[in-house]
């Protein structure tokens, strides 16, 4: 890792974006790295856009513009949020499509090329189909916490996010467990 | 272990209102009260978790005027006292907070206002450091969350000090930041006081008050003058040709655009946590030879404000700048503040960055009401009554999860003005309105904050209105605080309170037709509306319709079954994904209806809202 890590996180209200950041931010702390984490609560939460800065190392502010890693629990909120790439940043998007309710919703096809506009490190998982084959939608934050925990960008921690991860009240749910496992297999 | 008890010297990642509350806790405070309001809530519902461990006072107040009232007379009982809000929750107590002022405290007492720059939360993004200067109160800011839990600490050994009250003011972004944090030392609540009689003191009546408004004008010297001998400001290089004022959360933006632009070492840089009164002996000394100053402070000019009358004054020959330069709304940007330093310091940087804009235009995704949350119900029935009435409503909106209702395909809020403004405002509709019938809707939470003065209003001076109190069985919005007609304790103090019911309060204070239905019934909550609009016509007095079912993410239900289409009934009509808008029926390409079985958590309403029958169990 450079000196720090800024990583957006966004998808849509209940998909457990602020728990997988949760357990992030934990790990990077237990590694001994500074941290910072800003969310927003309240009625943000109510099934909207969820977006959470988490930020590694020597930082300051609580916020900032461009991310080096973006990770997307969902396509639409991803490429909503792709002002926040720059010419390196590294997207990892769960291959979700959640429609807005009540409006026209454009193919996955579309927002993953659109997405590619801005992007040219895109890796696409499939971390819904990893939580449908485990028996459980709420754990592709978890099957992304997985895949995360291999990659290689934050490899300085991911030794942390395993500890972290098992310590955790997640790891007492089977599905978690294993979408975990699967998720590290993505790779 | 719970967190805020963890021992000193324990480095632990603390939210910003996590981090203020173990401040406290570090002071020794005995007594806190708030009533919840984002984004403050952490700091009281985190302190209620031990409270008893540690015998202190905590509790959920009915609303901001009461819990600062509360926490006052705490504080004038020698024990020492906090009292959190979010920023307009303190316009709600500003009454008992100008005269605190004049008649000071005898233990530390700390209000905690936090603001909500962009408004992510909130109404407006007033800058309550404003309140700071009109009512003679001290403001401090912290520019981390580290400091957020030092800065608590301090603030009441200053308000001791000078016997008088002190607002920290934080904002979203640093109440909602967690960040690493060392703990300090827990030391021995003092939770039980003595009141020493004194009404030249503690009664402002003219007579006294008079007296004590010149006293607050001399303290609020010796205060000022104190202020500037404060270790908590600091600078770094001296004499620069430009110096930047850093005030509270600034500071952490502006030096990370320091460091970013490598200029750290080229301006006199001066960190601000007492942003009101300015030191101002102390910040003349820094800035009397720079050229330039730039204040970066989240929200209003309040520091420029200060620091232009402190030139002025001192007819120093400092160019000032800030808001002239910097975004007057929502809040600070790295990327922004960055651009402004470059450009004062004269430094070049790259253009910015290319191709923000977006190809392909993303609706917007607006919070929505949950899956089987009882105002869908309740807002379907709404819409189909006035619908069937043929008549016209005004919809006087207020304050809640169920404020989404603004929303299509509901759209029943005209108007959202503040906490209590339902029924507040149809006072004056009622009364002026010709045509059209006024419906106020308001919370459970929300009538008890500020709602019933208004009702009282409404029947004594005799406005026909119909009032819908939704009654969700808990604080939804904020995180499920308990309110008073819950049951549950709202205190540390009291485990089993009775319960005070919004039926009994509206039946005390007159209103004749009270109904009580549960949204979950559709039709029978369409009929109890559709017979109240028309009671309207000839009546000159409120009704009240409470529409009971407790919020299905604070009390979920566990269904045997959930509902199925029968793809052979739907004709595609749309009525429940469209007008009943359930986020968990999703459009096919067919125009027929799916239940996402992911999201359904089977509330079953969809079976009757369906006109074929084809949502069946």
């Amino acid at each position: 890792m450079k000196d720090k890590l800024d990583v957006l996180l966004v998808g849509v209200g209940g998909q457990g974006v602020v728990t997988l950041a949760r357990l992030l931010s934990e790990a990077a702390l237990k590694c001994g790295f500074n941290v910072m984490l800003a969310e927003t609560r309240g009625l943000s939460q109510r099934g909207g856009s969820v977006k959470v800065f988490l930020r590694i190392g020597k930082v300051y502010a609580p916020i900032f513009d461009v991310a080096d890693v973006i990770i997307g629990l969902e396509l639409t909120e991803t490429l909503r949020n792709m002002y926040y790439a720059g010419e390196n940043t590294v997207v990892i998007v769960n291959n979700r499509l959640i429609p807005v309710n009540m409006k026209k919703t454009e193919s996955k096809k579309l927002i993953i090329e659109k997405i590619m506009e801005k992007s040219k490190n895109l890796e696409i998982i499939d971390a819904e189909g990893v939580a449908i084959n485990v028996g459980s939608i709420r754990s592709e934050n978890i099957a992304m916490l997985g895949y995360i925990s291999t990659h290689h960008i934050f490899r300085s921690i991911s030794t942390c996010i395993d500890a972290v991860f098992y310590s955790s009240k997640y790891a007492k749910i089977r599905e978690n467990i294993e979408a975990y496992k699967i998720g590290r297999k993505l790779r | 272990m719970n967190k805020l008890l963890l021992p000193e010297g324990t480095r632990v990642l603390l939210l910003g209102n996590e981090a203020i509350a173990r401040g406290a806790l570090e002071a020794g405070i005995g007594f806190a009260a708030a009533y919840p309001g984002t984004p403050s809530s952490e700091i009281i519902g985190e302190l209620l978790k031990i409270a008893s461990k540690l015998n202190l006072h905590v509790e959920w107040s009915v609303n901001e005027k009461v819990a600062f009232e509360a926490a006052y007379a705490a504080a004038i009982c020698g024990v020492r006292s906090l009292v959190a809000m979010k920023h307009v929750g303190l316009n709600v107590a500003s009454d008992p907070l100008m005269t605190s002022a004049y008649m000071g405290t005898k233990a530390g007492f700390v209000i905690v206002s936090a603001d909500d720059p962009n408004m992510y939360s909130s109404q407006n993004e007033q800058d309550n450091r404003w309140y700071g200067l009109h009512a003679y109160i001290p403001v401090f800011e912290p520019c981390s969350v580290q400091e957020a839990k030092d800065l608590t600490t301090t603030l009441f050994d200053f308000s001791e000090k000078f016997e008088h009250p002190v607002i920290l003011r934080s904002v979203t972004r640093l109440s909602h930041t967690s960040g690493v944090v060392v703990l300090g030392k827990l030391i021995e609540p003092k939770s039980k006081g003595t009141f020493i009689k004194n009404p030249k003191r503690w009664v402002a009546i003219p007579e006294n008050a008079r007296i004590l408004k010149k006293d607050l004008v001399k303290k609020w010297e010796r205060i000022s003058h104190y202020i500037s001998k404060l270790e908590l400001n600091s600078s770094e290089n001296e004499n620069k040709e430009v110096a930047i004022i850093a005030s509270g959360i600034g500071y952490s933006y502006t030096v990370e655009a320091l460091e970013n632009l490598k200029a750290r070492s080229k301006v006199t840089l001066i960190k601000l946590s007492s942003s009101v009164p300015l030191p101002k002996e102390w910040i003349i000394d820094k800035v009397k030879d720079s050229k330039k100053v730039l204040v970066v402070e989240e929200g209003d000019g309040v520091v420029e404000f200060q620091i232009k009358n402190i030139i002025a004054e001192e007819g120093l020959k400092v160019e000032v700048h800030g808001k002239d330069f910097l975004p007057k709304h929502g809040e600070l940007r790295l990327e922004i503040l960055v651009r402004t330093i470059a450009k004062v310091l004269n430094i070049k940087i790259a253009a910015s960055r290319p191709n923000l804009k977006q190809s392909l235009k993303i609706p917007e995704r607006h919070p929505t009401l949950c899956p089987g949350c009882p105002y869908r119900p309740l807002y379907y029935a709404l819409k189909l009554a006035v619908k069937k009435s043929k008549v016209k409503v005004v919809y006087s909106g207020d304050i809640g999860c169920y404020t989404l209702g603004v929303y299509s395909p509901f759209q029943v809020h005209d108007t959202v003005l503040d906490m209590g403004s339902s029924i507040g405002m149809a006072n004056g509709f009622a009364h002026v309105l010709k045509e059209e019938k006024v419906v106020a809707i308001i919370g459970d939470s929300t009538f008890y904050h500020a709602g019933i003065p208004a009702l009282i209003n409404a029947i004594y001076n005799q406005a026909p209105m119909l009032v819908i109190i939704l009654d969700n069985e808990t604080t939804a919005m904020t995180g499920f605080q308990p309110h008073p007609g819950t049951g549950e304790p709202m205190s540390s103090t009291c485990l089993k309170p009775k319960k005070v019911l919004p039926e009994d309060i509206v039946k005390g204070v007159g209103i004749n037709h009270v109904y009580i239905v549960d949204p979950y019934n559709v039709y029978e909550t369409l009929h109890v509306i559709e017979k109240s609009l028309k009671m309207l016509n000839h009546m000159k007095e409120p009704i009240v319709i409470i529409a009971r079912r407790p919020c299905i993410l604070y009390k979920p239900i566990s269904p045997e079954k959930k509902p199925k289409i029968v793809e052979s009934k739907c004709n595609s009509c749309g009525i429940c994904y469209n007008s009943f808008s359930c986020p968990a029926i999703v459009r096919l390409p067919t125009g027929k209806a799916k239940i996402n079985e992911n999201m359904c958590i089977g509330c079953n309403i969809c079976v009757d809202v369906c006109p074929l029958n084809a949502i069946i169990v």
